[in-house]
């Protein structure tokens, strides 16, 4: 379990975290989830000691990381998969973590296997691919079989396997009983991965619940409509109760009336319905929606928006 | 409380010293600068030494002429070889994966210092012994050889070895400190060059404090080869043992305050 309380860090006048509280239970994937600087790497090196906070506290099962005797078989941590020296081979990067801990060269062996390094493990990283090097991190982290492991952006710069074998593997992690957290910007991936979302922006906790309800509580979804007299079908669904917006080009955005209902109510009045489009909100959307005021850009909303899809792609 | 470092710091340290080719090609460089250059430079003075005048076979000091001139490049290299030990990891960004794997900053800090000053120890010493062993072999035929036994011999020839585990060390400290291999490396050097030069103002006595100047001291056998403007061993140990404090308490400062 990892605990953060009123986590704050504050460089100069810049704030990256911000009063940041929430609990991260074993059992279960747990996205944390944010645009790029909205202090998640931050957070995550706060919990791991590396950061020293401005106020607030971390504690991961109970105690400070800095605290703990050896704290690979407790916590294991990816941090920056590019974070290596390139002359050094696979094998030497995870013996000279290993030992520190008390970690012995068979365990090294046995997850260069679980993360398919065997064939490269006396290759010098430097001329792995990042996807290669994101196990290696991976590999790092599972070293003292902890209970507890943090990965940040652990799917950039993986092939669509790569992405698929991650996801597996942190499913599996979870199942196991033990406490995942992963950090992303990318919600998409968050939705398939993730059982739990902490959704932060601008360093403030914006979201805190489970992946589905989040979806539920935000995810919005109307139905389009096209028609010959989108003014009078208007002022009827209206009537109904339902919620109407005109879109460009004459059609209507329908919200709070099914589909069948609405095409039952233009049968009755005898009016012609070209198109009903049932439209679910993107997730990316959905995220937009709740970091939107956090995101920190200057830009208008739109163009935050903007910016964070092409940030995607 | 705390202990001072652990064995399994050390042995984290000693496995990344030996697993990166950069440590292999700094003890390499020296070995071969030393040596070779040496092995020259003691040639050409058997060679001359009929032609040289009163003054300047005066001037000659058998123990300090071999760590004259190669053996400066097998300071450079084997300070460098220290430097990389801390650079490296805050250049590439391993540092983390370090610090999350040892918390306690100042075992890290603690375990680095004993395997780089063990290894260049080693290094240190087997490179001075070889460099005066080879250099008296080769000025022997003008019977100009001394022996490790003379007086104030052995103390140089051990004394330029330490100079190098010392100076080996004080990089690591300054890539520490400075957290960037060419800005570290250069700082090094700098101070090695440069100090003797940066106290010169304040007189010739002070200038003595030098980091070149020092490790010229600790070389010297013969005053009338300019022993007599260096500092004596004692001093100049002393001095080389200021710059190691001072190095070493900066990178510990540095390392427990600033954010990894």
């Amino acid at each position: 379990m990892i605990e953060v309380r009123d986590l704050t860090k504050r460089y100069g006048d810049a704030v990256a975290v911000d009063g940041l509280s929430f609990t991260v239970r074993p059992g279960r994937v747990t996205g944390f989830l944010g645009p790029n600087g909205a202090g998640k790497s931050t957070t995550l090196r706060m919990i791991l000691g590396l950061d020293a906070p401005t106020r607030g506290r971390a504690l991961v099962n109970d105690r400070p990381y800095a605290s703990m005797r050896y704290p690979l078989r407790e916590v294991g941590a990816l941090l920056d998969a590019g974070a290596v020296h390139p002359s050094r081979s696979a094998y030497h990067h995870l013996l000279g973590i290993a030992v520190t801990n008390g970690i012995g060269a068979r365990r090294v062996r046995e997850v260069l296997a679980r993360t398919g390094l065997e064939q490269v493990a006396r290759r010098g990283v430097g001329r792995f691919s990042l996807g290669m090097k994101q196990r290696l991190g991976i590999a790092g982290a599972l070293l003292g079989d902890p209970p507890v492991l943090l990965f940040d952006e652990p799917v950039n710069g993986l092939d669509p396997e790569g992405v698929h074998w991650i996801r597996g593997l942190m499913k599996d992690l979870a199942a196991e009983g033990r406490t995942v957290l992963i950090s992303s910007h990318l919600m998409s991936e968050m939705a398939v991965t993730a059982d739990h979302l902490v959704i932060i922006g601008r360093g403030r906790l914006v979201a805190d619940q489970p992946t589905a309800e989040f979806l539920g509580d935000n995810a919005r979804t109307d139905v389009l409509v096209r028609t010959s007299q989108p003014a009078a079908l208007a002022g009827l669904l209206r009537g109904a109760g339902a919620a109407v917006a005109e879109e460009p080009g004459g059609a209507l955005a329908v919200s709070g009336l099914e589909p069948a209902s609405i095409g039952d109510l233009a049968a009755t009045h005898r009016l012609g319905v070209h198109e009903l489009t049932v439209r679910h909100a993107s997730l990316e959307q959905a995220f937009m929606d709740v970091t939107g005021d956090a995101v920190d850009y200057r830009a208008a909303r739109t163009g935050a928006a903007a910016m964070f899809r092409r940030k995607q792609t | 409380m705390t202990a001072p470092t652990t064995r399994g710091a050390l042995a984290g340290e000693w496995v990344k010293l030996r697993s990166v080719r950069a440590t292999y090609l700094s003890a390499l460089v020296a070995l071969a600068a030393a040596l070779f250059i040496g092995l020259i430079d003691y040639g050409s003075a058997a060679d001359n030494w009929d032609a040289w005048t009163a003054e300047q076979r005066a001037r000659f000091d058998p123990v300090r002429y071999g760590f004259s001139g190669g053996f400066y490049v097998a300071v450079l290299a084997i300070g460098t070889l220290g430097t990389l030990a801390a650079s490296s990891e805050y250049t590439t960004g391993q540092i983390r994966t370090t610090l999350a794997a040892v918390p306690r900053r100042g075992q890290v800090l603690a375990a680095k210092a004993l395997v780089v000053g063990g290894a260049s120890t080693l290094l240190g010493q087997v490179l001075a012994f070889l460099t005066f062993l080879l250099g008296q072999r080769a000025i022997d035929g003008k019977h100009l050889a001394v022996s490790l036994s003379a007086p104030g011999v052995l103390r140089a020839v051990v004394g330029c070895g330490v100079f190098l585990s010392a100076f080996a060390l004080i990089g690591l400290a300054l890539g520490f400190v400075i957290r960037h291999t060419a800005g570290a490396v250069a700082a090094l050097f700098g101070l090695f060059f440069l100090s003797p030069m940066l106290l010169a103002p304040f007189g010739d006595g002070v200038s003595r404090f030098g980091l070149q100047s020092a490790f010229e001291g600790l070389g010297t056998t013969v005053a009338s080869a300019g022993g007599d403007t260096r500092l004596g061993a004692a001093g100049c140990f002393a001095a080389l043992a200021a710059y190691l404090a001072a190095a070493l308490t900066a990178a510990a400062l540095t390392l427990s305050r600033r954010d990894a």
